[in-house]
């Protein structure tokens, strides 16, 4: 799985110079896609390479891939048609157990998903958010029997994507 | 990073009449098996991929069940557990507070030597993952 990755199934941002300028220059301190696609090169290429995964890629909170990695074409278009909706389902969830375990009173901490899997015909995908951020891990997997192997590299992996998102692009 | 399926076929390898060693979550996934299931199915000896699943899970079970009242009961928590059977057994440890490993031997192993191996690498993984 590891290596051998084909140049055409990689995304790392988006054609478009113009919308890639903005998001660098967003004012609110948010880095850009371009580099967020930088910082995390070497960390999607290493959980890409953990048997069974077939996609990853970090998203931001409405579901757009900012950067990733996949194993073929049809993989990332699979996984990155149903990420905004994915993460729009996770959220409302989220709202909902909130509601229902502790409703107004319950801390933002305590109510937020650690890790939200849909599981789907072509492979389950896996959801983290990255600190407090709003941004998002996404990993699709070959087939459930995947899933132990990759919430165990996950572990490892998360406390470093949230460090990166924290730094500044040239730290 | 620890590979941890390197680990597990050191461990195979150094167990005779090993059928297979494997590493779970406390969540009751699997997290990585020696041999993998195609190796296993050719060898004929270790379990299949759903089976081995299962097994997982319902080791999960049991470490939880020792680790209420019978730890309680002897004042320290159960961190093994052996089920023998005349085919062969089981052995799992526990790694750390989110994993744990198990062999499944034939009834050909010698326990002491299983279990010292065993421990020995559950230490070496604990230290790592520390």
């Amino acid at each position: 799985m590891s290596g051998g990755l084909p140049a055409d199934a990689e995304s790392v941002g988006g054609a478009d110079p113009a919308g890639q300028a903005a998001l660098a220059a967003d004012q609110s301190g948010v880095r850009g896609r371009s580099a967020v696609a930088e910082s995390f090169a070497a960390l999607l290429e290493g959980l890409l390479a953990v048997r069974g995964a077939t996609v990853a890629a970090v998203a931001d909170g409405g579901g757009e891939i900012l950067a990733s990695r996949a194993a073929d074409d049809a993989a990332l278009q699979r996984t990155t048609s149903v990420v905004t909706s994915a993460l729009a389902a996770a959220t409302a969830l989220t709202g909902l157990l909130a509601a229902g375990t502790g409703g107004p009173t319950a801390s933002a901490a305590s109510s937020l998903p650690r890790q939200v899997m849909v599981n789907l015909d072509a492979g389950p995908i896996l959801l983290v958010p990255l600190g407090t951020s709003e941004h998002v891990l996404v990993l699709g997997l070959a087939s459930e029997s995947d899933v132990g192997r990759a919430r165990f590299a996950l572990k490892g992996i998360v406390a470093k994507a949230a460090k990166l998102l924290s730094e500044p692009p040239d730290a | 990073m620890t590979n941890l399926e390197d680990v597990l076929a050191g461990l195979w390898a150094q167990l005779p009449g090993c059928r297979v060693a494997a590493v779970v979550g406390m969540d009751g996934l699997l997290v990585e098996r020696h041999p993998s299931v195609d190796v296993g199915v050719a060898l004929g000896s270790a379990p299949g991929g759903d089976e081995l699943e299962y097994l997982a899970a319902d080791l999960t079970t049991a470490f939880t069940l020792v680790g209420g009242e019978l730890s309680k009961q002897l004042g320290s928590r159960i961190d093994e557990f052996v089920a023998l059977g005349e085919s062969g057994g089981y052995l799992a440890r526990r790694v750390d507070a989110n994993l744990f490993l198990f062999v499944v031997v034939g009834a050909t192993a010698d326990l002491g030597v299983v279990r010292r191996a065993v421990a020995g690498v559950c230490e070496q993984l604990a230290a790592e993952f520390a």
